[in-house]
This record gives structure tokens, C-alpha cells and sequence, in this order.
């Protein structure tokens, strides 16, 4: 039912003194969906049982694990705000781990310093050739990105299983995991850091670039967008590059954090980030989200694992807890819709 | 009209609210067997709540529903639907990939000891189609069924429970003059059978056309009840509107500078052999039947497809590559008919659907883009062309036809684009919002753009246009300026075969 407010009334969209904390929350729920509630009860419900919980060291480790998951988190959210999916994004991980170490340990054997770099260069290289190869697939030949991500995923831990002879690579520079695994700035460990950098990049990118708000249009109507003018083709190049160049990135310092390169890290990856962006309020259907939701997800689903983890709650339970608060997050997310219909 | 007066159904100071809304009030109308009642308002005015009403979709929070002489109180739209009360909208909801028989018999399959009786269901199709006199051939799918046929499966389905009362929410919409004529047909059939229509529609000349009855809704209230003979198109849009319209249409100055779009000799797949110009200043139609390839025209000048032979020029010089990105930067727009599918993007507020085609012009340092200055200039276009109610930042789909076209429409203001085409303006646009539609275009076109108006509404093409083409089987047929431009001089000319030699 539409109905007409006059201009006047439209304009004065300040609630009413009584409701405005209804308003408030009412917004709130609009915008971020239950996620901060649940996030606030996890923390209590974890720090009243077990004191550990909140200690420095277990927030230390909590943030290294929150870093990884949350910039794989946001390269999904990249893929998904476009209406894709991004089921490589672990294989990259993996792939760019065991590439990285194998350059640094075949490389400038005198010169750490190069090696380092190689490393990183071809990295790179690596997370824009896949992610080149998921966005032609997707966007130029227009086949399904589940089964592209999923191909493409398969193919690049094949390679990294084969190059890496399935044998975890050793032998890296000792200043790689000095610098990239252990270093922290006034108490912050380096990825937290970096995951910091990641999501103002991010945040920049989808709502004060143009590209960004292009990549929203063409995840919410392809063929609306094409015909407002948007460069379909070169948005999804560009967010899937960017996606798979964060996830090759992740492997980067993964690898530092255990100065070995391996195939088979990341595993958990394509799921995990899916589950995090859902939960965060990111459409599966393409064209909505926001990078707080991202993050939250991914800080979720870590203090909740990491909770258990400590009051000693199998592993079996964790992903049945897991799983229920997936289905319960997309439940929210339906009312979340109905609500979002009438204006905020 | 009828000599019938039974009244079949009636509602006693209906009232229904949303929320704090208030969405019909005091609501008391009768409607008879035998006769076509139009229902007529703007978008908003209340039609659609009062059907939701008698159709068990929505329960009144007050008043009465008499049916049959009973009082009666619905659950859901099955039961209103056993009573005797069945609705067809707007858009045919058919199952694509079932047959027609299929369809027909979805929900009430006839089983033979838990089996499906196939004999029993195309028996029961039979009878449901012959009913309204359709040959529309049980085996079909869906699919492949035109809309018009769609609408009269749908039509059939609703009249299946011997249905007294039929409900028909704007069932032209999408509809080609040729499909329409026969849905009538349809509608006068029924007429004669005595069951009782309530007929949905924009449209002037189909209350003319076939209602026998028309009440006028504004703002949840009914505002007068009249046989349709008594009252003039003039008077039902100022007792629908509530204000004195001087007239739908501005009035047509014509000014016109150098410039402009146009196609010599253009040809691609579905159209041959297209010469037309657009001088800036100027609004031009090009009419035609739903096929004809009108639409490609639009198409083929906002680069949406290529061209084969011949070539596309603005303000006289080559249009260059075939992309909607490349013609938005050589100052074409192009809007298109479908706002759901092609023009609009349902997750985005308002206000970035305006700005989406131009967001260069908001770029500012290292290329961000400079948010407050994108969104006063798009709240000031939506605030030109009176965006009700002035919500920028809502979704697209919280606003009515019309008021989505003017988010639409809001595209060709975010910068002096010289040529603008209009794929069907004012489909599902109701009158209020038309007129200011119609007023925006001349706006344009006064300032010194090429208006190209792409429409099956003749009435609109005759009285918006100064100069009009007529386009049958992909080519042109004729041309139309002063006395010529009428209706009745182009009609002709729409149905022009390739064999005739119209000149």
C-alpha cells in the first residue's frame, strides 16, 4: 500500500519525543540486524564463565585469528555485494602460501631481503591471475560464479598440492615471520594492523568511489545498471580482482605467522566467510551490505569458536552452534527486509 | 446498460488502516450483477485496500461486508474465493512451466484414488475456458501464452468457483490495443451472465469504453458514485485529483534550435531501413503495435544494440560506438519501459538511482565522490518533479508507479543531456502524476533538447508530440505534423502490412 504524506510532513522526519528510542533501535536493527546484541552477549556470557576469556593474551590471539577471517570476510563481501560467490578465496590462501615460501626459499639464497620481496611479488601475481580468471569466467562468458569459484578453487590447491610435493615448504628467511609473523606496534600485533588498513580500503572503496557504488547497482540489477551507463564488466573485474588479491594477501601472513608454507591452510575459508557475511547482514542476492557487517561476522563466528574452545566444548557441538546461528541469522534477515520496506 | 439491480455485494462504513496510515475510511458502496464498475483514483487513494478487503487478503478494522445479503467476514482469499469473490490483477501470476489445463485445475487437482485424473482435469479446463468463450489450447504452457492469453486463463481460473463477484485490477495494463479489445469481449460476456465487475483502470477511455458504473476514490474516502454517461473525463479527473486541471497536456510551444538526434537509414534485426529526426527543442512520437519494433528504435540510439546499415548522428556528428555508457557521455538518455527490470535498482535509495548514470559529476578529490553535493543535488531534482511522499532515501519499491518513473526520470536532470528517449512514459502511471511527467518532458524540450517519445498510447502521442512517426514491421510508415496528427488519420497506419503501399 503506498500512501501520499504531504511535503511538509515528509520533511519533518524527526520521530515523535515518545518513540524516538523505538526509532533509535528500530534503525539500528534496520542497519546492522541482531549482530551487535549477540556480539555484546557472547562477550559477557564468555567473560562471566570463563575469566581467560577476557585476558590479554587470549584477546591477543583473538585478534590474529579475527584479522585473517575478517580480510577473507571482506574479499567475500567484495565477490557477494556483486552477486557472486567466491569459493576459491581458501585455495588462494593456500596456493599463495606455498608459492610465497617456495619463492623465498629458491630465491636470492644471500639476500633475505629480495627473497622477501620475490615472495611478496609473487603473490601478487598469483591473487590477480586468479582473480582474472574467476572475473573473465563470471563476467565475460557469464557462467555461474559458485561453479567458477569452485573450479577454480579445486584447480589451485591441485597446484599447490603439486608444487609443494604435499609437504609443508620450511626453510623460510627468519626475517619473514620476524617481520610479518611476530611484530606488533605498541602492543598491536602486525595483522590486526593490517586488517585495520584492509577495512578502511574497503569501507573507501564501496562508499566514496565510484566503482564502489557501481559494484552495489550491478549486484542489486545488471541490466539496470548497464543501462544507467555502468560499466558492468570492468566493476566486476575489478571488486573480484581486489577480492582475490585480499585473500592471496591473507596467505601472505598465515604463512609468516607459521613460517612454513602449506597446502592445505584455508580450507575452512570459503564457508567461514560466507557464513561471517551473512550473519553480518551482506545479501546473498547481491547489492547489499555494509564493511561493519563484515567485520562483525567475522569477529563473531572467532570469539564464538574461541569461547568454546576454552570452556572446552567439543568441536562436533561448535559447528552444530555454528550452523543453527547461520539459519537463525537468515531468519533475521527476512524480518530485517520486511522492515527495511518501509522508510527509515 | 443493464436492467438488472441486484446488488451482489456491499460494504458498510468500511475502514482500514496500516500502521498509523489511514487507507480507506468509512468506505459504503454497492455493486450490482450485471455491470461493470469502475473503480478510479490515484495511486494511494484506496482501491487497491478496498479489494484487499473483499477479497479476504486484508480484514477490515471496522465496518461491513454484505454479501449475497449475508454478512460475511473473511479468513483468507480462499475462502472469499468459494463465496464467491475472485480477483485478477495486474500482473498474470500463472505457473510458466505448467499447461494451461494444469493451471487452470492448480490447488483443485482431481484425484482418482491419490492419483491425478488427467480425463477429470481437462474436462474441468474445458468447461472453465468455455465459459468465457476462450480457444486457448488446454496443452500450452504458460510460457508461451501471450500476456493478454495469460490474463484470460487467469480470468477463467477466477470465475471457476461460479464466482458472483469479479474483481479485474488493471488487467490492460500490459496489454497491446489488439489483446485489450478481446478481454473485453470477455468482460461484456460476463456482463451478460450477471456477474458483478469491479474494474480497475487508469485509463480514460475504458471506463467509456466498457464501465457501466464509476465511483471516484481520493484518499481512502469515495468521493462520488455515478453511471458513467453522466459524467465528463474532465469532471472525473478534478473529483479524482481534487484540484482543477486545466488540462492533462501543456500546452505545445515549439522552439526549435540546431542540433539534434538523427537516423539515416538505420537497420539492424528488428528494424529496416529507419530515417527520423529529433531537432533540440523538439518532442517527436513514434507509435506502433507492441512488435512493430518502436522500442528498438530506442534501443538502437541509446546503443543497446548495433546497427547493420546506416548511421546514428547527434547535433550532426557521428554517434560512435554502440554502449548506453558511451551514448550517457555523448548526451543521450534513454528511459526505459520496463522500470523494474531495466531502469531501476531495487536495493539502492532513491537518491543513488538518480545519480548512478552521472556520478562522474559528484567526483572530487583523488576521484571520491563528494557525498553531500551528490545528494542536495539529488534531493533538489526529486524535490523539482514533487517525488510523493519526499522520501529520497527509501527504496524504489515503497513508492507508486508514477512516483517511480519520477526517480527514473530524475536521471535526465543530473546533467544538460541533449537528446532524451522515452520508452513508454506512463505505463501503470496514474493522472496526477502523468500530467507532471508530461510537464517535465516539455520542460526539457524548452530548454533545448530532443524529445523522443516511444509509446503505445495514441491519445499520449497525438496530445504530447509535435510531430509524430508511425513504425509497423520494423520500418517506418508514415510521418504526422499539424492537422495530420490525430488519431484518427494514424490508426491506420498501425496496422500497415508490409504488402499494402500505404503512402
Amino acid at each position: 500500500m503506498t500512501t501520499f504524506t504531504t511535503t511538509a510532513e515528509a520533511k519533518s522526519s524527526r520521530p515523535a519525543p515518545s518513540n524516538r528510542a523505538g526509532t533509535f533501535f528500530r534503525r539500528q536493527f534496520v542497519i546492522y540486524g541482531i549482530l551487535p546484541l549477540l556480539l555484546v552477549v557472547l562477550v559477557a556470557a564468555f567473560g562471566w564463565i570463563e575469566p581467560r576469556f577476557l585476558s590479554y593474551g587470549n584477546l591477543i590471539n583473538v585478534s590474529r585469528q579475527v584479522s585473517y577471517l575478517g580480510i577473507i570476510s571482506l574479499a567475500q563481501m567484495l565477490y557477494l555485494i556483486t552477486r557472486n560467490y567466491d569459493l576459491s578465496n581458501g585455495a588462494t590462501v593456500a596456493l599463495s602460501s606455498v608459492s610465497c615460501a617456495l619463492v623465498m626459499t629458491n630465491t636470492f639464497p644471500d639476500d633475505p631481503a629480495m627473497a622477501i620481496a620475490a615472495g611478496l611479488a609473487s603473490t601478487l601475481v598469483l591473487g590477480l591471475v586468479i582473480g582474472l580468471m574467476n572475473s573473465t569466467l563470471i563476467a565475460v562468458y557469464k557462467i555461474n560464479s559458485f561453479m567458477v569459484t569452485l573450479g577454480v578453487g579445486s584447480a589451485a590447491t591441485g597446484v599447490a598440492l603439486l608444487i609443494s610435493g604435499g609437504t609443508p615448504v620450511s626453510g623460510l628467511p627468519p626475517a619473514f615471520a620476524r617481520y610479518f609473523g611476530g611484530t606488533s606496534v605498541m602492543g598491536i600485533p602486525l595483522p590486526l594492523i593490517l586488517f585495520a588498513v584492509v577495512i578502511i580500503a574497503v569501507y573507501v572503496l564501496l562508499n566514496w568511489t565510484r566503482v564502489g557504488r557501481q559494484a552495489y547497482a550491478v549486484g542489486g540489477n545488471d541490466h539496470a545498471a548497464y543501462q544507467a551507463g555502468v560499466n558492468v564488466k570492468r566493476t566486476l573485474f575489478t571488486m573480484m580482482v581486489l577480492g582475490s588479491l585480499f585473500a592471496a594477501f591473507v596467505g601472505v601472513i598465515l604463512t609468516a605467522r607459521i613460517s612454513t608454507g602449506e597446502a592445505n591452510i584455508g580450507l575452512q575459508y570459503p564457508m567461514q566467510s560466507i557464513i561471517a557475511c551473512v550473519i553480518g547482514g551482506i545479501a546473498l542476492s547481491g547489492g547489499e551490505g555494509r564493511v561493519s557487517g563484515a567485520v562483525m561476522g567475522a569477529l563473531f563466528i572467532v570469539l564464538l569458536s574461541n569461547g568454546m574452545d576454552l570452556i572446552r566444548v567439543q568441536s562436533y557441538v561448535q559447528d552444530i552452534l555454528l550452523g543453527a546461528l547461520l539459519v537463525l541469522a537468515l531468519l533475521v534477515d527476512r524480518l530485517r527486509a520486511r522492515v527495511r520496506l518501509k522508510p527509515v | 446498460m443493464t436492467s438488472s439491480t441486484t446488488t451482489v455485494a456491499e460494504t458498510r462504513n468500511l475502514c482500514k488502516s496500516f500502521l498509523a496510515v489511514t487507507a480507506l475510511k468509512d468506505m459504503s458502496v454497492g455493486f450490482q450483477a450485471g455491470t461493470v464498475h469502475v473503480l478510479f483514483g490515484e495511486n494511494g487513494a484506496g482501491k487497491s485496500t478496498l479489494i484487499s478487503l473483499l477479497s479476504g487478503i486484508h480484514k477490515p478494522d471496522s465496518g461491513e461486508i454484505i454479501f449475497d445479503g449475508r454478512n460475511v467476514s473473511f479468513s483468507s482469499p480462499r475462502v472469499a474465493r468459494e463465496l464467491g469473490i475472485s480477483a485478477v490483477y495486474q500482473e498474470p501470476a500463472l505457473i510458466p512451466q505448467l499447461t494451461v489445463a494444469e493451471n487452470l485445475t492448480l490447488g483443485r487437482e482431481p484425484l482418482k484414488s491419490a492419483f491425478l485424473d488427467r480425463q477429470a482435469q481437462e474436462r474441468l479446463a474445458r468447461a472453465a475456458l468455455d465459459r468465457i468463450g476462450s480457444k486457448i489450447p488446454l496443452s500450452a504452457f504458460a510460457r508461451d501464452l501471450s500476456r493478454a492469453e495469460q490474463q484470460v486463463v487467469e480470468m477463467a481460473r477466477a470465475l471457476q468457483d461460479s464466482a458472483k463477484l469479479l474483481i479485474l485490477d488493471e488487467p490492460t495494463a500490459s496489454l497491446t490495443e489488439e489483446e485489450t479489445e478481446q478481454l473485453f469481449k470477455i468482460v461484456m460476456r460476463l456482463r451478460e451472465q450477471g456477474i458483478a465487475m469491479i474494474y480497475i483502470t487508469h485509463r480514460m477511455a475504458e471506463i467509456r469504453r466498457i464501465g457501466d458504473v464509476v465511483s471516484v476514490m481520493r484518499d481512502g474516502c469515495l468521493i462520488k458514485t455515478t453511471a458513467v454517461p453522466d459524467v465528463s473525463d474532465q469532471e472525473l479527473v478534478e473529483l479524482m485529483t481534487g484540484r482543477k486541471v486545466e488540462a492533462l497536456f501543456p500546452q505545445k510551444l515549439l522552439h526549435t534550435v540546431p542540433g539534434g538526434l538523427e537516423l539515416v537509414n538505420v537497420s539492424n534485426d528488428a528494424l529496416k531501413d529507419i530515417s527520423l529526426h529529433v531537432r533540440r527543442g523538439e518532442i517527436v512520437g513514434v507509435g506502433g503495435l507492441v512488435g512493430s519494433g518502436k522500442s528498438d528504435i530506442g534501443k538502437v540510439c541509446f546503443g543497446m544494440s548495433p546497427l547493420t546499415r546506416g548511421r546514428i548522428e547527434i547535433d550532426g556528428s557521428d554517434a560512435g560506438p554502440a554502449s548506453p555508457q558511451r551514448r550517457l557521455e555523448r548526451g543521450v538518455i534513454h528511459y526505459p519501459s520496463d522500470r523494474k527490470k531495466e531502469g531501476l535498482i531495487s536495493v539502492q535509495t532513491a537518491r543513488e538511482n538518480v545519480t548512478l548514470s552521472a556520478l562522474d559529476k559528484w567526483l572530487g578529490f583523488l576521484r571520491f565522490i563528494r557525498r553531500k553535493a551528490e545528494r542536495n543535488d539529488a534531493d533538489a531534482i526529486l524535490a523539482k518533479l514533487s517525488l510523493r511522499p519526499f522520501h529520497p532515501d527509501a527504496l524504489p519499491s515503497t513508492f507508486s508507479g508514477g512516483n517511480q518513473q519520477k526517480i527514473v526520470l530524475a536521471r535526465g536532470f543530473t546533467r544538460p543531456y541533449a537528446v532524451h528517449i522515452f520508452d513508454e512514459p506512463t505505463a501503470g502511471v496514474d493522472v496526477g502524476a502523468r500530467a507532471e511527467i508530461y510537464q517535465a518532458m516539455h520542460g526539457l524540450a524548452k530548454e533545448g533538447a530532443a524529445v523522443l517519445v516511444i509509446s503505445s498510447d495514441l491519445p499520449e502521442i497525438v496530445n504530447l508530440v509535435h510531430r509524430a512517426y508511425v513504425v509497423a514491421h520494423g520500418r517506418i510508415v508514415g510521418e504526422f505534423t499539424g492537422a495530420d496528427l490525430s488519431e484518427k488519420t494514424m490508426l491506420p497506419y498501425f496496422f500497415h502490412e508490409p504488402e499494402m503501399n500505404v503512402q
